[in-house]
């Protein structure tokens, strides 16, 4: 591959999507129907501050979809990948394929 | 240099989205509750008869009350066992994990033909049993068959798939060990419900055991995603750009 197309592929990348936990987020969104606050806790071992500005990130970029509920009494807030946030996510991955083939 | 990073980096997440399949599809505690209904219902309807003569005698009651508090009985196993259990385990499931949170996984709706099918060649052999049609060993091993298969295909289906795999493997196994003419432990009893209650001890036993087992292997994912944290950490926990 040459540096120039490298580079293309570079100019290509989503941003926001390029950042290790919003990456690991919508990793696991992608698999998942829904995932809440704690479970992305759990799993990415983060802070809650820096969760809660990262998933600020991928909503205000229409990637994430964020539900608010109440389960009885105990409100909850749960996340889902949109059409654009899989789109996005999967143009995301192939270009990465072509940088660093298995 | 860069593409190196990007492998690595591809390749941790591979791994964690991995890890975090494999740890979402174990979450067995809610199996728990479906396993609780049924030694319910078990005990209801081996003491259906005794529960409905209680009943009249105790509130004085008219005699076509027995029947009718016999056949609420089967209603209620009916219900309980299929809508009931579905509910409790949607609105109370999640709860076993509360503290790790919560994800539901995109599972996929069970063919009508799959429960037809299940419920035929549970309920057929249960009934050709009782009636003497089918021998108790025969009825045993096609049950067990049958269960244990819809166990792995609905485990496949609504994502829980090592549930699926350990408890309709254990079944499956039974219903082998049945079939090559191993003792069943409630078939010497000269009762009516020995069929029944082996079923019934079998189906919960394996619950129990796939319970136990897959929390293990539930916990053990858990710790591997917590150790593959540790290798992203000094990145992931540095202030958003």
């Amino acid at each position: 591959m040459s540096v120039r197309q490298i580079h293309q592929i570079h100019n290509n990348i989503n941003r926001v999507v390029h950042e290790p936990v919003r990456l690991a987020i919508l990793k696991i969104l992608s698999a998942a129907k829904e995932v809440d606050f704690n479970f992305l806790l759990t799993t990415l071992g983060v802070t809650k501050g820096n969760l809660a500005t990262h998933i600020n990130t991928l909503e205000a970029a229409g990637l994430i979809e964020v539900k608010k509920e109440f389960r009885g009494k105990i409100p909850r807030t749960s996340y889902k990948i949109t059409r654009t946030g899989r789109h996005q996510f999967q143009k995301y991955w192939e270009n990465l394929k072509e940088l660093a083939p298995e | 240099m860069e593409a190196d990073i990007e492998k690595e980096q591809k390749a941790e997440l591979e791994r964690l989205s991995e890890l975090v399949d494999k740890y979402a599809q174990s979450r067995v505690l809610p199996l728990l509750i479906p396993l609780a209904i049924l030694v319910l219902n078990a005990v209801l309807l081996l003491s259906a008869g005794e529960l409905a003569g209680l009943l009249v005698y105790t509130f004085q009651l008219e005699m076509y009350w027995f029947t009718v508090i016999r056949w609420a009985v089967i209603v209620w196993v009916l219900v309980s066992s299929t809508w009931l259990t579905g509910k409790l385990v949607k609105r109370y499931g999640s709860s076993f994990y509360k503290k790790e949170g919560v994800i539901e996984l995109q599972e996929e709706r069970v063919p009508i033909w799959v429960w037809t099918a299940y419920v035929v060649t549970v309920l057929g052999p249960t009934f050709l049993s009782a009636f003497g049609i089918m021998p108790v060993r025969w009825a045993l091993a096609l049950a067990l068959t049958s269960f244990g298969l819809f166990m792995l295909y609905v485990g496949k289906k609504h994502k829980e798939k090592v549930l699926g795999v350990v408890l309709g493997g254990l079944c499956i196994a039974e219903a082998g060990l049945t079939a090559i003419g191993v003792r069943i432990p409630f078939a010497d009893e000269d009762w009516v419900h020995a069929y029944f209650v082996t079923l019934m001890a079998y189906i919960v036993g394996n619950g129990v055991i796939t319970a136990v087992v897959v929390h293990i292997y539930n916990r053990i994912m858990l710790r591997k995603i917590k150790e593959l944290r540790l290798v992203s950490e000094r990145e992931t926990n540095t202030s958003d750009p």
